[in-house]
């Protein structure tokens, strides 16, 4: 069995200067922006993950490393810039027919959860007006 | 200017749209290659941001039709955006005579792209 990831905590997964770019595009004209954004990338980020793992598992390099392109620029898109790292490693692996190791692949779903329990604290309440 | 954003992913699509209305400009967005060349010789924007990889019509295919002027000497100037390194989508650059790759990434690294190329653009738009 191979030996368990390191699993290193360099800090936060989400980045608080990208963070603070994206809160800087929110507008009177969209109130919601943040909260939609970061309820688009909460839906499909775990679309993304189990394509990988699934693309992974049948040694579909070109479908796990398509999916881990998507996955890595829509986590720098959210401020998750530690998944966007891993993600694009393992996109880098695909694409130059390297095997990727479990623990990157494991790293992944880490850094995942990670950044998503921290989005899920971060999502903003909704500041339209009910209908 | 008018700016058409081209992507199939719902997420960077919003994104960057709500980043080039940030800085001042008109938005047209679009989530499929499909069509887009109809739209955009109907609706005539004068910057085409084009996502590398998307099902169907690939960008710099797209890119390459989306580039050749028109009889009235429409042209839209294409610019690609993709995760990769601008450097490692040269060729895509130069068989679509697009103007600029812009590297995906956190939402301050695209501002400070967008604003640099699009400010680039409309001056040359400007003097002609």
């Amino acid at each position: 069995m191979p030996p368990a990831p390191e699993l290193e905590d360099e800090g936060d997964a989400i980045d608080p200067a990208a963070l603070a770019d994206l809160r800087g595009l929110e507008g009177d004209d969209d109130p919601d922006f943040l909260r939609d954004i970061l309820l688009s990338y909460l839906d499909n980020a775990p679309k993304l993950l189990l394509a990988i793992h699934a693309a992974l598992a049948r040694s579909d390099a070109s479908a796990a490393g398509g999916a881990a392109h998507t996955l890595k620029s829509s986590s720098a898109g959210v401020a998750a810039l530690r998944l966007s790292a891993v993600a694009k490693e393992i996109e880098r692996a695909c694409r130059a027919g390297e095997p990727v190791e479990a623990a990157l692949a494991t790293r992944l779903d880490v850094e995942a959860a990670r950044a998503a329990a921290r989005l899920v604290e971060l999502l903003p309440e909704s500041k339209k007006e009910p209908r | 200017m008018k700016v058409m954003i081209v992507d199939d992913t719902e997420l960077a699509l919003n994104l960057l749209g709500r980043i080039v209305a940030s800085l001042g400009h008109e938005v047209i967005l679009r989530s499929e290659s499909l069509g887009t060349l109809s739209e955009v010789r109907r609706l005539r924007p004068d910057v085409v941001l084009l996502d590398l990889q998307m099902p169907g019509l690939r960008g710099d295919a797209l890119g390459e039709l989306i580039a050749r002027p028109q009889a009235d000497g429409y042209a839209p100037v294409v610019a690609f955006m993709s995760g990769a390194e601008p450097e490692a989508i040269e060729g895509a650059l130069k068989r679509a005579a697009a103007r600029a790759a812009l590297t995906k990434g956190s939402p301050g690294e695209m501002r400070r792209q967008l604003e640099q190329l699009l400010t680039r653009i409309a001056a040359e738009r400007a003097t002609g």
